[in-house]
């Protein structure tokens, strides 16, 4: 039996009517004959609400909790899903990322998936019944629940497409797929019909929130052709697979992240005060970017080091930050009101002319740059905040617009 | 070390504020050295919310799909209320069902407890000082959520409690057990103490302060119930196993929603009575007061839930097909009445008294038990009923 993974997320299944439509779309594709999972995420907003009532009893809500807390949300769509499907007489059962057999080290909030133990997923199915699996969530070997961060129902199915040795996984989102540049801001972005794992990942790191990281990596190892399509409109989508190299040459697409912070340290001690700071952020498990540390040769003048967070995906970030500014006082700085803008392509890094012309476009609107990293991939540029749309909008026009 | 189950009702949890002050009450009893096991319902309206959404997709709901749906509830109060812990500095920690491997039966909706171990617990409370356990669900062997059915979170309690060998302490919006339901007769009496067995009656009959199921834990293993109100110091009551001073009645109760199903002129023909009463509880159906007159015909009577009408229709007919002259009439909207008290068995004219202060109302049938008198009224005499009882026992 062929088995097809289908994902749908937090706006697909936003209400009881949307997923009554989605139970039909699963019944006809299982009337094809097709063994089907089908991982959803929460319903529309209740991980916010969730978040939100945390807040209210703790600025800085412990971890495992959260895990627990949040993991209910998937519950609520799985459930509803298969009672939506058997209504249409397609026996479904609902399982939980643990009961699914997803696997993951004990990162709370950003786990790590290990291993998909899909025995309950086939039996169930090969008993005929269409499997609905809780995304974003599994369990520790110490058997606690675990979440896998944001966009974690992708890296789900595609998992637990690898696992099952699926045909495909079909992520199903209210895009139809991958643009260019962000769609609902840059109406001029363009539809990629076809993207390497490869670049997919590169947008995905840059703040691309089409499609998870680690999900691409799993594809990736296990050779899983993902077609990204809109739920309700069907027609066009984006197959991310892999595809020769020389294949896709220059620029792909324009990508931007709102909301990240730079933390500078200056320091003199390396391990007390650097490391310590490194150590405090990843207990915290906040994942850093762009670091870059500049550490001075004499002991007259500090060293520096400097790295970005996107903060908005850090639980009790106000805390945290609090927590920072009172153990390093002046000697720590953080940059608000930024947002990073990246250029994603192949070979970029071979010469600097994208970099040079890229800088001169954005002096050219006032957009002022205060930082930059590359990679032969991706060029990333620090911008004001306010700044971000305008320059992804200028360097979009030139790179792919104009770039026919 | 002292281990105390507690229990909080939804009404208790209901907000976050709620969940605040009670994580600070549970300080309190923590710094007096005690470890906390904290059983929770769902907040507030949560699972009258979740079954209202599940409708609006189907009328006719998956049983095991609606216990994996109802279950979030507890869990989210669970989460939240060992949030609110580890702010406050108390190392707490959170389990669900399956963490804690709460075995049941494996009924969805309506499970019941096979058993649970108290080892995870027990080596968990070495590390941590309060464990919150989400209420009212168990586990199948295959790893399946179940639900114990509505008021589940008691008995949640007090297996747990059982397990452990610990107190179990029930909190809700009252504070405690009262001689009638304080919200409807406000004179009514607080009672101190409370017998298991008056107790099981009393949640039967229609008292919501205690799931039965949890009564009849506590009872088969001696574990003292205290109830109380969450959120004040007044002293509650105690359901214990015996208690010196006994009144001939303790306290009056009422169960609404009554329907008499009454069959008339069958032929006298017992077997027709089996067949009846087994027709029903081949459809899983509760029968409660019965009355069967026998003289040239058998007369067949009793009492059901109005809500499980329709069933007992489809039930009936099965059974009564080869007679179809049969007359069956249901009349509902009627209360059922009922006083307790294990001292009844210890005084006479209890029954004498009760049908003095009945005089004046028509009451439709009658059972008793050692310690209770029940009989059915129209709804619209109930309250006057119980007013009745109340001045008449001194309630």
């Amino acid at each position: 039996m062929k088995v097809i993974v289908q994902k749908y997320g937090g706006s697909s299944v936003a209400d009881p009517e949307k997923l009554k439509k989605i139970a039909e779309m699963v019944a006809a594709v299982k009337s094809e004959g097709y063994g089907i999972a089908v991982v959803v995420s929460a319903m529309g907003k209740t991980t916010n609400s969730l978040i939100e009532l945390s807040n209210s009893v703790s600025k800085d809500p412990v971890r495992r909790e959260m895990d627990m807390l949040l993991s209910a949300g998937e519950r609520i769509t799985m459930s509803l899903l298969c009672m939506a499907l058997n209504d249409l007489g397609v026996e479904a059962i609902s399982l939980t990322g643990s009961q699914a057999g997803i696997i993951t080290n004990d990162r709370h909030n950003d786990a790590r998936v290990i291993e998909v133990r899909p025995i309950r997923v086939q039996d169930e199915m090969d008993k005929g019944k269409v499997v609905v699996v809780g995304g974003f969530q599994g369990v520790s070997y110490k058997r606690d629940v675990t979440t896998l961060g944001r966009g974690g129902s992708d890296t789900s199915a595609v998992a637990l497409a690898a696992a099952l040795n699926a045909a495909r996984c079909e992520i199903y989102s209210d895009v139809d797929g991958v643009y260019t540049a962000d769609p609902t801001l840059v109406k001029e972005a363009k539809h990629l019909p076809e993207i390497s794992y490869q670049q997919m990942q590169e947008m995905s790191t840059a703040g691309a929130k089409v499609m998870n990281s680690q999900a691409i990596q799993f594809a990736k190892e296990s050779g899983i052709i993902i077609y990204a399509r809109s739920t309700f409109k069907p027609g066009s989508e984006t197959i991310i697979k892999t595809t020769k190299s020389g294949q896709t040459k220059g620029i792909t697409s324009v990508v931007h992240e709102n909301d990240v912070v730079r933390v500078i340290l200056s320091y003199k001690n390396q391990a007390k005060d650097f490391n310590d700071l490194i150590k405090t952020l990843e207990e915290k498990q906040v994942t850093i970017k762009e670091l870059n540390v500049a550490e001075a040769q004499s002991d007259e003048i500090n060293s520096k080091a400097s790295f970005v967070v996107s903060y908005k995906n850090v639980y009790g970030w106000e805390n945290l930050k609090e927590r920072l500014q009172e153990r390093f006082k002046e000697n720590i700085e953080f940059d608000f009101n930024l947002g990073a803008l990246s250029i994603i392509g192949e070979g970029l890094n071979r010469d600097n002319e994208t970099l040079l012309t890229s800088m001169s476009i954005l002096e050219n609107i006032n957009v002022k740059v205060y930082g930059i990293s590359t990679t032969s991939y991706r060029l990333s540029f620090l911008v004001a905040g306010k700044d971000l749309l305008k320059g992804v909008k200028a360097i979009h026009k030139r790179w792919i617009e104009e770039n026919v | 070390m002292a281990v105390i189950v507690q229990k909080y009702g939804g009404s208790s949890v209901a907000d976050t504020t709620k969940l605040k002050v009670i994580a600070n009450n549970l300080s309190k009893r923590i710094k007096e050295g005690n470890k906390l096991v904290v059983v929770v319902s769902a907040m507030g309206k949560t699972t009258d919310n979740l079954i209202r959404t599940a409708k609006e997709i189907t009328e006719n709901i998956v049983p095991r799909e609606l216990d994996m749906l109802l279950t979030t509830g507890e869990q989210v109060t669970a989460a939240l209320l060992s949030i609110a812990l580890n702010d406050i500095e108390i190392k707490s920690k959170s389990l669900n069902a399956f963490q804690l491997e709460i075995l049941t039966t494996n009924d969805f909706n309506a499970a019941r407890i096979r058993n649970l171990k108290a080892e995870k617990l027990k080596t968990l409370l070495n590390n941590f000082d309060a464990i919150i356990v989400t209420g009212f669900q168990g586990i199948t062997e295959e790893g399946d959520i179940t639900t114990l059915g509505r008021g589940g979170s008691d008995t949640s309690a007090v297996a747990l409690a059982a397990a452990m060998d610990a107190n179990c302490e029930i909190y809700s919006d009252v504070a405690g057990i009262y001689s009638a339901d304080p919200r409807i007769h406000p004179t009514a009496k607080k009672l101190k103490y409370v017998a298991y067995d008056e107790m099981l009656e009393m949640s039967s009959l229609g008292a919501k302060v205690l799931h039965s199921r949890s009564v009849e834990i506590a009872k088969k293993f001696n574990i003292k119930l205290y109830c109380g109100s969450t959120f004040s110091d007044e002293e509650g009551s105690y359901v214990v196993d015996d208690y010196l001073e006994q009144p001939s009645v303790t306290g009056v109760s009422s169960m609404d929603k009554q329907t008499q199903v009454t069959i008339s002129k069958l032929p006298l023909d017992y077997t027709i009575v089996h067949d009846i009463f087994k027709s029903v509880a081949n459809h899983n159906l509760n029968v409660d007061m019965i009355s069967v007159i026998s003289n040239t015909t058998l007369n067949v009577s009793f009492t059901i839930i109005e809500d499980e009408k329709h069933h007992f229709q489809k039930a009936l007919s099965e059974v009564l097909q080869d007679l179809p002259k049969l007359n069956i009439k249901y009349n509902s909207g009627y209360s059922k009445v009922s006083i307790v008290g294990i001292g009844m068995k210890s005084s006479s004219g209890v029954a004498a008294k009760y049908f003095d202060a009945l005089k004046n109302i028509p009451v439709k049938l009658v059972t008793t038990s050692e310690i209770k008198i029940s009989c059915l009224v129209e709804e619209s005499y109930k309250d006057r009923a119980i007013k009745e009882l109340i001045k008449m026992f001194e309630l």
